[in-house]
């Protein structure tokens, strides 16, 4: 198959998927819109390297994470050199959220990044162990201890009446 | 919160703030639009990197040669020797600096690269002093590439940068004065791509590592660590992680790349250095062999950084981020 019609392909099998993967990682649609611009970028310059990969959403996921990772470490530090904390309010409302779900998402961010990583993509991307072990560039069994305690801390995080840190976004 | 057999999971899937039905598919024209641009530009206009000329690098040049190494380390991904107690023992050292408060990396390099027919060979050190969010960085090379080099002026003669409170202040090569400049948002994007204690964080999640012995390094014995990683093994590329490396860097290389780390009994980062020999993948008409040396001294020791004195108007400058994104 021709490189163009490969890529064209993991783009209409995958676009919703990292829509919604770039979505709940950003604060606004345009953060998400770039994220998912730069996501594919790399794909299609990367798109030899398809042929090996056994999951291709889960080979998108792992460059979204790098992408996101670094857009990140950039706004924050834009953010504290600048003074404009106050600009990272959402410019989109948020989706009509029940209370409990906002706990939950407020536990989330209590975790350290890579936790809360690794149970996003097994909650919202819905990856297997073995699909997030790809995405995060360990075993399948490492998965497993990481989740387990991952998910101590995040239990222990929603005991918590108060968040621990502030959040960054 | 109702327990059930996998309580947080449920919760956390429950808070998904995504509704899929509410996204645009791929055969919606902004999908097909971004498909197109991404096949056929190469990359989004959008998401390109902003354009940046010879001039607008200058400045930048001091942060990224001193980063260079620690960009490399982040290469060192999946290193089939590594073991649980080396890989815990390189990441708490290396997050002892990148969670400090301030300190001092100094940078020794010789780098040289080629291109078609055209060599060139940089060599020299950069000194970084950080504290908080404020930098600054002395260069001092040695051999200079040709395109650096001006028939009356050495471009990097000198080179100094400061950031101080927000403020970046620039003088070396053409510019012997200081110039101020209220920091561009691109400019901030790319320091910080390069800040090493960000590169450092990076350690956390990528860098394996195994030991192999003890040496001395300034009269301490430390350990070191080694990792070896084949940028043609298939796995990189499988797990993403490559292709994340190659977007930042905008680069795509195959080679070998070897890092090794001293850390010394207070399980303190006391140097890295990075040796590699790359060819470019496309085409192979790009090379580079690099070996480059960082050492990390005076954490949370450094005094604050102060703005220079004597600062020029910057109108001697203007126009060297005409273009850039802000």
């Amino acid at each position: 198959m021709a490189k163009d019609d490969h890529f064209r392909q993991l783009f209409e099998s995958t676009y919703p998927q990292i829509v919604a993967y770039a979505r709940r990682r950003t604060l606004t649609a345009a953060d998400a819109d770039d994220v998912v611009a730069e996501i594919y970028a790399t794909a299609w310059r990367r798109a030899e390297a398809l042929a090996d990969v056994d999951v291709p959403l889960a080979w998108l996921y792992g460059i979204g994470l790098n992408v996101v990772r670094n857009r990140r470490r950039s706004s924050e530090r834009h953010l504290r050199l600048v003074g404009e904390a106050t600009s990272a309010a959402r410019t989109t409302p948020p989706v009509a959220d029940p209370a409990e779900a906002i706990i939950v998402r407020q536990a989330l961010q209590e975790l350290p990044d890579d936790d809360a990583e690794l149970i996003r993509l097994i909650a919202w991307e819905g990856l297997s162990h073995a699909e997030a072990g790809s995405v995060l560039g360990c075993s399948t069994n490492a998965v497993g201890i990481r989740l387990h305690r991952a998910r101590q801390r995040l239990d222990t995080a929603l005991s918590s009446p108060l968040p621990k840190k502030a959040s960054n976004q | 919160m109702t327990p059930d057999n996998n309580p947080n999971l449920s919760d956390v899937r429950a808070a998904d703030p995504v509704r899929m039905a509410d996204l645009p598919s791929s055969q919606s024209p902004e999908a097909q639009a971004l498909l197109r641009q991404t096949m056929y530009d190469a990359m989004p206009a959008h998401a390109s990197p902003s354009p940046g000329s010879f001039r607008s690098r200058l400045p930048l040049l001091a942060a990224v040669a001193a980063a260079v190494a620690l960009v490399a380390t982040t290469f060192a991904i999946v290193s089939p020797t590594n073991t649980p107690t080396a890989l815990a023992t390189v990441k708490a050292a290396a997050q002892e600096v990148a969670v400090a408060d301030s300190g001092r990396i100094v940078t020794t390099f010789t780098i040289t690269g080629s291109d078609g027919d055209e060599t060139g060979t940089a060599a020299g050190s950069v000194e970084m002093l950080f504290n908080g969010d404020d930098l600054a960085i002395s260069l001092d090379v040695d051999e200079v590439p040709s395109e650096f080099q001006d028939e009356d002026i050495d471009m990097l003669e000198g080179v100094e940068t400061r950031i101080v409170d927000g403020v970046l202040y620039v003088r070396g090569g053409p510019a012997p004065d200081w110039v101020a400049f209220d920091v561009p948002a691109v400019l901030l994007s790319q320091i910080d791509s390069v800040d090493p204690r960000s590169v450092l964080s990076t350690i956390q999640t990528l860098i394996e590592a195994e030991e192999v012995g003890t040496e001395t390094l300034d009269g301490e014995d430390v350990i070191v660590y080694r990792s070896e990683v084949d940028l043609d093994d298939p796995s990189l590329s499988a797990s993403g992680w490559m292709a994340g490396l190659e977007s930042r860097l905008d680069v795509e290389a195959d080679g070998t790349i070897v890092v090794e780390t001293w850390v010394d009994g207070s399980e303190q980062l006391r140097k890295i250095e990075v040796t590699g020999d790359l060819v470019e993948a496309q085409d192979g008409d790009g090379s580079a062999v690099f070996s480059i040396s960082t050492v990390f001294n005076d954490l949370n020791a450094v005094d604050r950084i102060v703005a220079p004195e004597g600062v020029v108007p910057n109108s001697l400058l203007e126009g060297m981020f005409e273009g850039a994104d802000n």
